[in-house]
């Protein structure tokens, strides 16, 4: 038996790094948030104090955090809506249809995703300034000077500013992995759809659409927890939660930093709540027998 | 008339394909290549009503300012390494991890699994904050300042494990996917387990090993928040030490500068990207996730 | 199973080390003795803030006092994050022996130092240089809890009034009250569309307004109380009149269009600044950094002015903010002696010559004068106007701790920009009732000494 106790000594060796790493860093932490959001702590070498649930009777009183959720849904269910419909516009052109440089289109529509979220912040300053900016001056050099905005200065835009920042953003990788999901749809589907008469608009909502659906549900996940975090990223470096546009993890960063460690950790264990729960309510509300080929 | 009449439907359809590809095209290489203009000008030139209009005298000076003031080489320099270390880490971890998982049957390995796709949801920004108060807790009681905290090693380590659920994910899914007879055939031939998985495996799981490294290397590489917390101003990454930039021009009123300094982060990440874009393009389809 | 067994065994001990640690209170490191560099140097321990100010100014002066005290190493530690650094250190019973931090920041750092009475009582350095310098501008933030006992040193002041451009506008056609500034500003706009009365780099630098506009509504004890939180200060006619002509001077008639849209994006209160210089404001609240902070993008002929606020009525008084930066000495400070002989030094005629050179003035009586540029020097000239008064003063620190949910300087100034772009359901009414219970909650939650 000496083969199956080196199995298991194998086994062992190649798991413990994995797991030892995971326990430090991500078990310990993630229990350590929960446990501080029971806690009034100032800093991270402030004393503690258990306070139970008072930190979230707070919360639920506190405008701004309300705001912040407020905002973090909008942000999310608009990302995605507008992120999903334009990547699998663009992904059926790119798979579907035959035109010349589909490869460079492909190119360049992956690049707002390789950059970094801090020079997407500077690429849209500039693009949003008001007098001086890319789309305002564009728009005047078109003739379509009633079209042009305070587009970080009217509250009813920022919010949208930041959405549209965020959606060039993300559509590249979406469409990639539309496109990908795609390409294994077999030919022969559409050539017999064809045969039967069915047009372009047709042949994408019986053959295209439900056959990616399995692989779009998917992304509905990646699309919550991404966008917390994109969001998050792109609000702490853009306009830091001013003028209403504060949102959840932005939140819980500026009180964890001044002087609220405890209060932070609370908003970060209603942002893991929140994404838990989006991401599970869209999973059930999407759920469609896969279509089988 | 005439020329309007003798376009067909096809015709038209497809000048709008070109025209909604092309609108969106521009949308994207426009703004890039207008920060690499911008990053010419001078302040008054970018004060201008006008942001389209050419440099009179190109200033390659807010490069040598960017470079120097801002210390964006050295950034460059910590950047590297920290990306490699955590690499490195990462699939040092990953890889046997993965293979086992895939590949054996033991006790708690339901659990394993569970923990690992548990762990996916969880991401860095959400626990960074007690990972710092841990690692400062831990150099307060030896001691020390600054051994655990601001420590580019310590920084890689915590990249690597908070990306080890997803990669791990990744990887036992195509080891599940290799023919069995391989290892089989190994194992008879009197190779132990670790030989066979280093020897035999490992190298049959290439293709999505190197997408593993190309999502993470881009990941690593434009991480901020994590540096931002766990690394002091002077050791910072190239996020970090660009959004300094960012905020010190700006105060400075010296945009130009502030400019250069995106198009030197900005470069280095668009000529790797032209190199591998095939292969990170196709890596996705093996299952992609993101941050 | 036996290296599994080890690996989970060490990481166990890990977690529960690792959970298990909390902070450890202050230490009881208050030592004898001064600690000594190589050179048998007593060594001076100063953190210092990285500000607009730069660091020359201090490593000069440190140079200059260290030729003077041969026997003293003066090592400045610079940094951004000061504050965070010293709360680490602190942590582990750390502390400098000098700190050049300011009240008012973010962090509240100085302001629980000094609640938790770990500033030390530096009276007797203040009495003695009392004669040399202008008390009425140190004496309102050295004596912080108003006892008479000085515990922070301020070592340097500015005049946070409006600037405006002396080009533009002559000293006659200056407004004195604010029925005249919003005249004037009915003029430039209808002259000119495209020019405003007024512009705001970011909401943040209504601060110094807000506090002399308290002083000039109310006096000096309506003034202070409304630094304690004190009732009444914002559900009366006098805070009612404060938040209506904030609210006015916002309007889109007055601010200048872009400003809000500039203020919100991190950094963009250069671009603000640079508007008013551009003359498409008249006036800004600042304080004199803006003349080398802007000097790259100021074109010749711009010649910087700043101005008290305009009064309430025809007469009444006029005020400009003075703002100060302090130093102060850690009550556990290992080298305080020397400490405060180099605060005297700060207060020297040598110091006060350094510190113009950089453009920075002391509170010395006459440092303005030793400014070397006219512009600069003819900016303190505000403090000399008939009927100014000077004004400066901070607001009571609250245990931040216990009140998480508030947002001091988003309740105080962030209805000034939703005001300014019309937003849906903010108004004078809504700010003066947000701001009425941000006192009341303030005013229970004083920081207590732990």
């Amino acid at each position: 038996m000496t083969k199956k106790k080196a199995q298991a000594r194998f086994v062992a060796a190649c798991l413990a790094p994995a797991l030892i790493l995971v326990t430090l860093f991500i078990v310990i932490p993630t229990v350590q948030v929960f446990r501080y959001s029971l806690y009034q702590k100032s800093s991270f070498v402030g004393d503690e104090t258990f306070i139970g649930f008072k930190n979230f009777q707070t919360l639920f009183n506190d405008s701004i955090f309300l705001e912040s959720i407020q905002n973090q849904i909008l942000i999310i269910v608009v990302i995605t809506m507008f992120t999903i419909v334009l990547a699998i516009f663009f992904a059926t052109l790119l798979t579907r249809e035959e035109f010349k440089g589909k490869n460079l289109f492909r190119v360049i529509f992956y690049i707002p995703n390789i950059l970094n979220i801090v020079i997407i912040a500077g690429i849209f300053s500039a693009i949003y300034a008001p007098s001086n900016g890319l789309l305002n001056t564009l728009l005047s050099s078109i003739g379509l000077d009633s079209l042009t905005r305070q587009w970080m200065g009217d509250p009813e835009i920022i919010i949208f500013s930041i959405i549209g920042a965020l959606v060039w953003q993300a559509i590249g990788y979406y469409m990639v992995m539309y496109m990908a999901s795609m390409t294994s749809i077999p030919e022969n589907l559409y050539e017999a759809a064809s045969l039967e008469g069915a047009g372009k608009f047709k042949q994408f909502f019986m053959i295209t659409l439900p056959c990616i659906w399995d692989n779009i549900r998917q992304t509905l996940t990646f699309f919550v927890i991404s966008t917390i975090n994109l969001s998050f990223l792109f609000v702490q470096v853009n306009t830091n939660g001013q003028f209403g546009t504060q949102v959840m993890l932005n939140y819980m960063y500026s009180k964890a930093f001044s002087g609220n460690l405890g209060y932070g950790m609370a908003i970060g264990v209603i942002t893991f709540i929140l994404a838990f729960s989006m991401a599970g309510a869209l999973n059930r509300v999407t759920k469609r027998d896969p279509l089988q080929f | 008339m005439k020329k309007m009449k003798s376009l067909s439907p096809h015709s038209w359809y497809k000048i709008f394909i070109y025209f909604v590809m092309i609108v969106f095209a521009i949308t994207i290489v426009v703004p890039i290549a207008w920060v690499f203009l911008a990053s010419l000008k001078t302040q008054l030139e970018l004060n201008a009503a006008n942001p389209w209009a050419w440099p009179e005298v190109l200033q390659w000076g807010n490069y040598v300012k960017a470079f120097e003031k801002a210390r964006m080489g050295d950034y460059l320099i910590n950047t590297v390494i920290v990306v490699a270390m955590a690499l490195v880490i990462l699939l040092v971890v990953a890889l046997p991890c993965s293979y086992v998982l895939a590949r054996f049957k033991f006790k708690g390995k339901k659990f394993m699994n569970l923990l690992f796709m548990a762990g996916l949801f969880i991401n860095m920004n959400y626990i960074v904050l007690p990972i710092y108060m841990n690692l400062f807790n831990i150099d307060n009681m030896l001691g020390m300042t600054n051994f655990l905290v601001d420590n580019k090693l310590i920084l890689a380590i915590v990249y690597a494990s908070t990306s080890l659920p997803f990669t791990v994910y990744l990887l036992s899914g195509y080891f599940q996917s290799l023919p069995k007879a391989y290892e089989e055939a190994a194992l008879i031939d009197g190779c132990g387990f670790f030989k066979t998985m280093t020897k035999i495996m490992i190298p049959m799981a290439r293709p999505s090993i190197i997408t593993v490294i190309l999502f993470q290397f881009l990941a690593y590489w434009n991480e901020y928040m994590v540096a931002f917390t766990l690394l002091e101003t002077d050791h910072a990454t190239l996020s970090v030490g660009l959004r300094n930039l960012m905020q010190a021009q700006r105060s400075a009123a010296d945009y130009g500068t502030m400019y250069a300094g995106l198009v030197i982060a900005m470069v280095p990440t668009l000529i790797l990207y032209i190199i591998v874009q095939k292969k990170l393009t196709q890596g996705m389809s093996l299952g992609g996730l993101k941050d | 199973m036996k290296k599994l067994m080890r690996a989970g065994a060490v990481a166990l001990a890990m977690a529960t080390f690792v959970t298990g640690c909390s902070s450890g209170g202050s230490g009881d490191t208050a030592e004898s003795e001064v600690p000594t560099n190589e050179d048998g140097q007593r060594i001076l321990a100063f953190d210092a803030f990285v500000g607009g100010n730069g660091e020359e100014f201090l490593e000069e002066a440190a140079a200059k006092f260290e030729e003077a005290n041969e026997d003293v190493d003066v090592q400045i530690r610079w940094s951004k994050d000061i504050d965070q650094e010293m709360q680490k250190d602190n942590a582990s019973g750390k502390y400098a022996d000098l700190v050049y931090y300011n009240l008012g920041q973010a962090s509240n750092y100085t302001e629980s130092m000094l609640n938790s009475g770990k500033v030390m009582d530096i009276s007797d350095v203040m009495d003695e240089v009392a004669d040399e310098i202008d008390t009425s501008i140190t004496q309102p933030t050295a004596e912080y809890f108003g006892d008479g006992k000085s515990y922070l040193a301020p070592i340097m002041y500015t005049p946070a009034g409006l600037y405006y451009n002396k080009a533009e506008l002559s000293e006659e056609e200056l407004p004195t009250t604010w029925d005249e500034m919003f005249a004037l500003g009915d003029k430039v706009h209808s002259e000119d569309a495209n020019k405003y009365l007024f512009t705001y780099p970011i909401r943040g630098y209504f601060d110094n307004t807000v506090l002399g506009m308290l002083y000039q509504a109310g006096g000096e004890e309506y003034f202070q109380n409304a630094l304690k939180y004190g009732e009444g200060t914002w559900d009366s006619d006098e805070g009612k009149l404060i938040l209506e002509t904030i609210a006015k001077l916002v309007g889109p008639e007055y601010l200048e269009k872009d400003t809000v849209a500039n203020a919100n994006v991190d950094g963009g209160f250069t671009v603000n600044q640079q508007s008013m210089i551009d003359g498409k404001a008249l006036f800004m609240p600042n304080g004199s950094w803006i003349v080398g902070e802007m000097a790259e993008t100021t074109p010749e002929g711009f010649s910087w002015g700043v101005m008290p606020l305009p009064a309430f009525e025809e007469g009444g008084e006029r005020v400009v903010t003075t703002m100060t930066e302090t130093v102060w000495i850690p009550a556990e400070a290992a080298n305080a002696d020397d400490a405060k002989e180099f605060i005297k030094f700060l207060y020297s005629e040598e110091a006060a010559e350094i510190f113009a050179s950089h453009n920075i003035v002391s509170p010395r009586t006459g440092s303005a004068d030793l400014l070397a540029d006219e512009q600069l020097k003819g900016l303190f000239d505000v403090y000399n106007m008939d009927g100014v008064k000077a004004v400066s003063g901070t607001y009571a620190a609250y245990d931040a701790t216990a009140v998480p949910d508030v947002d001091f300087k988003g309740t105080i100034y962030g209805p000034i920009e939703e005001i300014a772009s019309g937003k849906e359901g903010v108004t004078v009414e809504t700010w003066q009732e947000s701001l009425t219970e941000l006192w009341t909650t303030l005013r229970e939650n004083p920081l207590s000494a732990e």
